[in-house]
């Protein structure tokens, strides 16, 4: 109050009737808004990080399993390979390896 | 400094909106007037204030004790206000001589400044200062603030501001007196 006598008196600046407590209010309201688009904004945020997160996650899991199993498919194969003949080696090779879309 | 001690203590314990709600039930009217007396008019102190509780909203967190919380917050208010007033400046370009007309039009055009001859004998004698001895002058004769409080929300060297704030108290003091 003294500070807004002081303003009105020697400066001559006066402010609408409750200024401040309407602005104080509408001020307060301003930011509550802010705040709900933050959370909106922080939502939206968590929404695309985990659009991109989940099938990343997936795919790495799925990649890494896919390895182990062409790791121990090859491995399989390797040792099976030991007992197939000379003559039938290449009809195995191509049926196993090259014809193998797997 | 209870209000203070109060916002520290929220802060401390990390819940920032209710902080900010109680720098503004705190220090809304002496921010309003310090940005009052940066940009006169009313609206435009309107606008500014509501731009600087949206920094303070978004920077609160970055708050780091250094200061306090009112320095903070004025030192907010006070760059909120340059910003303003620089935008400002790229639109209305006025030489040196009529600095003095632009600063009463500028005034006269608010519908919520009144005019009596005190006012105008001081703001005549404001408009003569330079703009950073009116800021150091209004700050310190206005708003209450100490030399320091001062040097932290502009960043400009203390002995420069009391230097400032002598001259401008006499030169208003002067032109006063020999026109009330």
């Amino acid at each position: 109050m003294k500070k807004e006598s002081l303003h009105n008196e020697q400066l001559g600046y006066f402010t609408p009737e409750d200024y401040f407590e309407h602005s104080k209010k509408e001020m307060l309201a301003s930011l509550q808004t802010q705040k709900l688009d933050r959370k909106t904004n922080a939502l939206f945020k968590q929404f695309v990080v985990g659009v991109v997160m989940v099938p990343s996650v997936v795919f790495g899991v799925f990649m890494f399993f896919n390895q182990s199993y062409h790791n121990d498919l090859f491995e399989q194969l390797t040792i099976e390979s030991l007992e197939v003949s000379e003559e039938e080696f290449d009809q195995w090779f191509d049926d196993n390896f090259v014809l193998n879309d797997e | 400094m209870e209000n203070e001690t109060h916002i520290i203590q929220l802060l401390k314990k990390k819940q920032y909106e209710m902080a900010v709600t109680a720098i503004v039930n705190s220090y809304h009217e002496l921010l309003y007037w310090h940005v009052r007396k940066l940009v006169k008019h009313h609206d435009h102190a309107n606008d500014t204030l509501q731009n600087t509780y949206l920094r303070i909203f978004k920077g609160i967190s970055k708050f780091r004790f250094k200061s306090s919380v009112k320095t903070w917050c004025f030192r907010i208010a006070y760059n909120e206000g340059m910003r303003f007033l620089q935008q400002n400046q790229k639109h209305n370009h006025s030489d040196s001589n009529s600095e003095t007309t632009s600063y009463f039009t500028h005034l006269v055009a608010d519908p919520y400044f009144d005019c009596d001859s005190v006012s105008h004998a001081l703001h005549e004698s404001l408009a003569k200062l330079s703009e950073k001895q009116q800021q150091i002058f209004q700050m310190k004769y206005y708003d209450e603030l100490t030399f320091e409080e001062i040097s932290e929300i502009t960043s400009w060297n203390i002995n420069t501001i009391k230097t400032a704030f002598y001259t401008a108290k006499k030169t208003i003091t002067i032109f006063v007196n020999a026109n009330v």
